[in-house]
């Protein structure tokens, strides 16, 4: 639709963006690195302000979350680790998150593998419905799972929980497994073969190794968003199983307290932690493609 | 794995006739597999297979197999529930009625749950797109050394989870918190907890990550000669951006600001600790009507509204988009 009216609109608008100069600099200060600096520095903080925020009042005397904190102390942490109530949450959490993890790298490595190396009626469909689970309101997912798990007395149980997180932690695990694929040099695996090794050594000994990094993000990732996850947890979940985003969500009713941020600040190191350790081994950015 | 004794033989031929390297090892070559019967067996497998062309349903099968069981099938079935009977005990009788529906649409408290849902929605929706594209831009763009540090900050709040961050700005919005602290500086009285920027404000953090990444994908994947050309036929930064860049990305910003669209309209950790008593999204409706009322019809039906309302929008949005996009872009 390019009127000829538009186009003039259009090219006015340029006139003036064209007097506009970026490249300017201010005593050696360039225009356009100040501008970048300054948008950068507050949207990451816009966006890491909460997670920095619980920490500090994990660390704060104070229980009104006031701010500089006056001391330091740990008490809110001993707090955590006296009661057996949160301990209790935290093994469970990891123990359905390892489980969920497990089914969905099962699971979706060997759908990633598919669709990057098979041709097939509906690939595209396939790939793009690894999408699914994060394209309908999660709160849909969880009571979705809850009345179908309950029909068949699930709920409320580990194995229940574990099937019901597995499904959201595909889309990650899928995207993930995918990119360290599409990533792949295909001609190491061709060499492989005109070297004499057939498919299953070219698999186990060229393919698998150089997957790795990319199964073990895809692993990582899909424990720390089961990990983290409240909006389908808190549906499948009861007296007796109590998973900490759900802990951390039932205590807030009773108003906040800077216990939860002490439980909130061991999440984020055990996350942080997770991150750093596939950062450091395998270049978690580069193995999800993003370099 | 299905054994049809028809295409196995068939697809045995094929592979016998076909000339490929790797079906000519002898034993003796086939160092570090201990177990040679297994090999065999798997080896045979392969060859029979991978020419045929269900080869990729066979392996995505799993997947595809547990999606149907546990995302299509549960989703169907609060689409069943939604039409059943609520019986007070907790349980719910089999039945055809509308009750729940009529319940939902007459009643203003919950109609006004939906809307306020929506407004949210999209107004974070807009505000999450506005805020990630700049970082998304330069990550991809500005060569900085230490771009995948800033990838890193990007992907680490999205993995610490909703409740922690909610915790975070409830902590942060409350009214001896830093923000009331700092307006109070300016002689500003505004506390944000429990009101309408204050959510837009927790919910746009909590979906920037999911932006970033999308637009960042777009990015990286566009045709940067297209960016030179404009360069070089005279276009400054502005120029080139808003002429050229910015109308490559559009689909990644359609992308993105659908993803955001549909995750805000269940949001459910955020609208309990910010928003509540003041502001009532639908999901924490949802939650107490399952776990407090025990009333899962009528919970069934609200989701099935809120899907379907997610839906149709996203819907309209591809339908608006689509037509208003220039031939050949790309979508």
């Amino acid at each position: 639709m390019s009127t000829d009216s538009g186009r003039t609109k259009k090219f006015r608008l340029s006139s003036v963006l064209g007097k506009i100069d970026l490249s300017k600099s201010l005593g050696g200060v360039s225009l356009a690195g100040v501008s970048w600096a300054v948008i950068l520095s507050v949207v990451f903080l816009y966006l890491l302000l909460p997670v920095i925020f619980a920490v500090v009042i994990s660390v704060n005397p104070s229980d009104l979350y006031t701010f500089p904190p006056e001391s330091i102390t740990l008490r809110w942490y001993a707090a955590v680790l006296e009661r057996t109530q949160w301990i209790d949450s935290f093994v469970l959490s990891f123990q359905y998150s390892i489980l969920a993890t497990v089914i969905a790298i099962v699971l979706s490595s060997s759908a990633a593998y598919a669709i990057a190396r098979f041709e097939f009626r509906f690939r595209n469909l396939l790939d793009a419905a690894t999408f699914l689970p994060l394209m309908i309101p999660q709160i849909i997912l969880g009571l979705a799972l809850l009345l179908f798990l309950q029909l068949f007395d699930l709920n409320n149980t580990l194995i229940g929980l574990s099937l019901a997180l597995a499904v959201y932690a595909t889309p990650y695990a899928t995207r993930s497994i995918l990119a360290a694929m599409q990533n792949f040099d295909r001609s190491v695996e061709e060499a492989a073969y005109n070297l004499g090794a057939d498919e299953i050594q070219t698999f186990l000994r060229v393919t698998f190794p150089m997957l790795l990094p990319g199964l073990l993000t895809a692993a990582i990732f899909s424990f720390v968003v089961t990990y983290s996850n409240l909006q389908i947890a808190v549906f499948l979940t009861g007296a007796g199983m109590t998973p900490i985003p759900v802990r951390i969500f039932a205590q807030m009713q009773f108003g906040g307290s800077p216990i939860i941020a002490a439980v909130a600040t061991i999440n984020i190191v055990i996350v942080l932690a997770a991150i750093v350790t596939t950062e450091r081994l395998f270049g978690a950015a580069e193995a999800l493609g993003y370099t | 794995m299905s054994d049809e004794p028809g295409s196995g033989v068939g697809a045995g031929q094929r592979s016998g006739v076909s000339d490929e390297p790797g079906t000519t090892v002898d034993a003796s070559r086939r160092g570090g597999i201990t177990v040679p019967f297994l090999h065999d067996r798997l080896h045979g497998l392969i060859q029979r297979y991978k020419q045929e062309s269900y080869a990729g349903y066979l392996l995505a099968g799993p997947y595809l197999f547990y999606m149907l069981l546990f995302f299509f099938v549960p989703i169907g079935y609060i689409f069943l529930v939604s039409f059943y009977q609520n019986v007070p005990a907790g349980t719910m009788e089999p039945a055809f009625t509308l009750e729940n529906y009529i319940r939902f649409f007459t009643t203003p408290q919950y109609l006004n749950a939906l809307y306020v849902t929506v407004e949210i929605s999209v107004i974070s929706t807009v505000f999450t797109i506005v805020v990630s594209y700049p970082i998304a831009y330069f990550i991809v763009f500005a060569n900085w050394r230490y771009s995948e540090v800033l990838v890193l900050l990007v992907i680490a709040p999205m993995l610490v989870g909703n409740v922690v961050r909610a915790f975070g700005w409830f902590a942060l919005m409350g009214s001896s918190g830093v923000i009331n602290q700092v307006l109070g500086v300016f002689g500003v009285q505004y506390t944000l907890l429990n009101t309408m920027p204050g959510m837009v404000i927790a919910i746009s953090s909590v979906l920037m990550p999911f932006a970033v990444l999308i637009l960042m994908s777009v990015l990286y994947t566009m045709d940067t000669d297209l960016i030179d050309a404009a360069y070089n036929l005279g276009g400054n930064r502005l120029q080139t951006f808003l002429y050229v860049t910015f109308p490559l990305s559009l689909p990644g910003v359609i992308g993105a600001t659908l993803i955001a669209f549909v995750l805000t309209m269940g949001t459910f950790a955020t609208a309990v600790f910010i928003g509540e008593p003041n502001i009532r999204m639908l999901a924490p409706v949802i939650y107490r009507t399952t776990s407090r009322d025990l009333n899962w019809a009528f919970a069934a039906a609200m989701s099935f509204i809120l899907l379907a309302v997610s839906l149709l929008l996203v819907y309209l949005y591809t339908v608006v988009t689509s037509r208003n996009q220039p031939e050949g872009s790309g979508i």
